[in-house]
This record gives structure tokens, sequence and C-alpha cells, in this order.
């Protein structure tokens, strides 16, 4: 049943979407740790404990795939389908951020 | 010369995962640092050193080794230090730096991913000691088979309260999404 969460038309966690953003190249996933607090502008850090169950999660969903291996480093990276499943979210939320931005001005 | 070992006899329940956290974090600013938890769980052993505060933090996790490996290295490389492993408990600790990136689990998602491994686990143990309990009883003395109802009740009330306990933070974790 959560596998659903990421596939289905409903918005990503935003761990979810940073991981996604990060693998648009090959990266290990310690790398994907330090990219993601750096292009969020340090708001979103991902323990390691959650990187693993998100990697497990999205590989089992088809959404990121390894990419390769040397001893006990792994590095994944999107599948076809993953970069499908990302360019909707991120169209999705262009559209949110367009739309909050038409009221952001009346509320300040 | 000072003592350089200790060994300290504490009790947790099952579900008491964070009070564990935060007892091993108070004993390191003591100066005294895990090195082992006993068979049972009831006494852990602790090094002298420097009183370093340590920030622990559990997750629970069986894994294959291969799998085991990848996993570590993820901590490894996040600066945490894998002090041991005790019946799937996996102990974490790094020097305290700042209370926001000092955590394993960033999001309620993972942490409730943690207690549903919990949860498999512990519920596993149920049917078995209700097997053991009906099939066997006709077969022993009374005394012994006494000895046996009350051993077979105990266990499934600890592990029926901790199913049922872990089962709660769940649905806290829920709520709080």
């Amino acid at each position: 049943m959560a596998k659903e969460k990421i596939s289905k038309p409903g918005l990503m966690t935003e761990t979810t979407y940073y991981i996604l953003l990060s693998l648009v190249e090959p990266l290990h996933g310690y790398v994907v740790m330090q990219k993601v607090e750096e292009i969020s502008y340090g708001t979103v850090t991902i323990g390691p404990g959650t990187l693993y169950g998100a990697f497990s999660k999205l590989e089992n969903d088809g959404l990121i795939e390894v990419f390769s291996q040397e001893s006990r480093r792994k590095s994944y990276c999107l599948t076809s389908k993953g970069k499908q499943v990302l360019a909707d979210q991120i169209k999705k939320f262009s559209i949110m951020t367009e739309n909050g931005n038409k009221v952001l001005k009346h509320l300040t | 010369m000072e003592k350089q070992e200790k060994n300290t006899f504490k009790c947790f329940w099952p579900w008491e995962d964070l009070k564990r956290e935060a007892w091993l974090r108070a004993m390191s600013q003591q100066g005294w640092h895990l090195k082992s938890i006993g068979f049972l769980g009831l006494t852990y052993t602790f090094s002298a050193g420097e009183k370093v505060e340590y920030v622990y933090q559990l997750d629970f996790l069986t894994e294959s080794a291969q799998k085991m490996e990848e996993y570590l290295e993820l901590f490894d490389a996040a600066g945490w230090e894998h002090v041991l492993s005790w019946n799937g408990w996996q102990h974490f600790r790094k020097r305290f730096e700042d209370e926001d990136k000092d955590q394993i689990f960033t999001d309620n998602q993972s942490k409730i991913q943690k207690y549903k491994r919990v949860l498999m686990t512990y519920s596993l143990f149920l049917p078995t000691y209700m097997i053991v309990f009906f099939a066997k009883m006709e077969r022993y003395p009374p005394w012994f088979a006494t000895l046996l109802v009350t051993v077979f009740v105990l266990t499934t009330l600890y592990v029926g309260a901790s199913v049922l306990m872990v089962a709660l933070r769940i649905r806290q974790l829920e709520k709080e999404e």
C-alpha cells in the first residue's frame, strides 16, 4: 500500500523529491546526502537510516536503479520511469508555486 | 589504577528504545562508552574514556550480510559509528554536534518503517508460543506442565505488550504526519 505513494499522482514527500532530483546524475549514497543538503540550502537533511529505506523503496518501485558498484559502495541513478515520475512531479510543483506566488502578494 | 571497564545492570522494555538512547548518551557524558550488551539484554559493558557526549541512535534491521554492508557504509559516510548489533537492534553513535543533524531518521515515514520492522519480528513469536502451548501439555508431569504454562504465559504477555506498545507508537507517528 505504501508503495503507491510515489507513483500515484499525489505529492511525493520532500525527502523522496530531493533524492530523485539529486539522482539526475549517478551518485553514491553518501554524496546524495551532501547534495540534498546543498541544493535545498540546508532546509532538508537526510539521515542515513532514512536514505537506506528510501533507496530500497525507490528501487522496488522501479524509479531508481544501481548504476555501479565498487566493493560495498553502490551508486544509483534514475530509471526512465523515475525520470517520467519526477518530471510529472516537477510540473505539479511548478503550478503550485505559480499559484502560491500570485497569492503571496496579498498576504504580505 | 583507574578501572577500564564496568558492567551495569539495566532493564528496559523492548519498546523503550528512545529511553535506551537517552541513557547511553547520559553515560557517555560521564565518560562511559558502550562496548557490548549481554545475551539477555540486561547487562551493559562500558569502557572508560573521555567525557565526550555521544548521541546514540537505534535502528532495528536484520538484513543479509551484503545488504548490511551497504547499510553500514551509508551510516559510516554520514559520520555514525556502528557500535554493535544486538538481536536486530543496531546501535549507532556520533559525537554530539547539532540536534537537527544528529538524526539517523529525518522523516516520520522512515521511523514508522523502523517500528513496523520491530512489529513484524516480535509478532512472529506470538503464534510460536501458542503452538507449543497447545501441542505438548499432556505429555509432561503436572509440575513441569505448570512451569511451562507459566513461562509461556509470561513470555506471551511480554511479547504481546511489546507488540501493542510498538503498534501504538506507529499510530502516534502516523497521526503526526
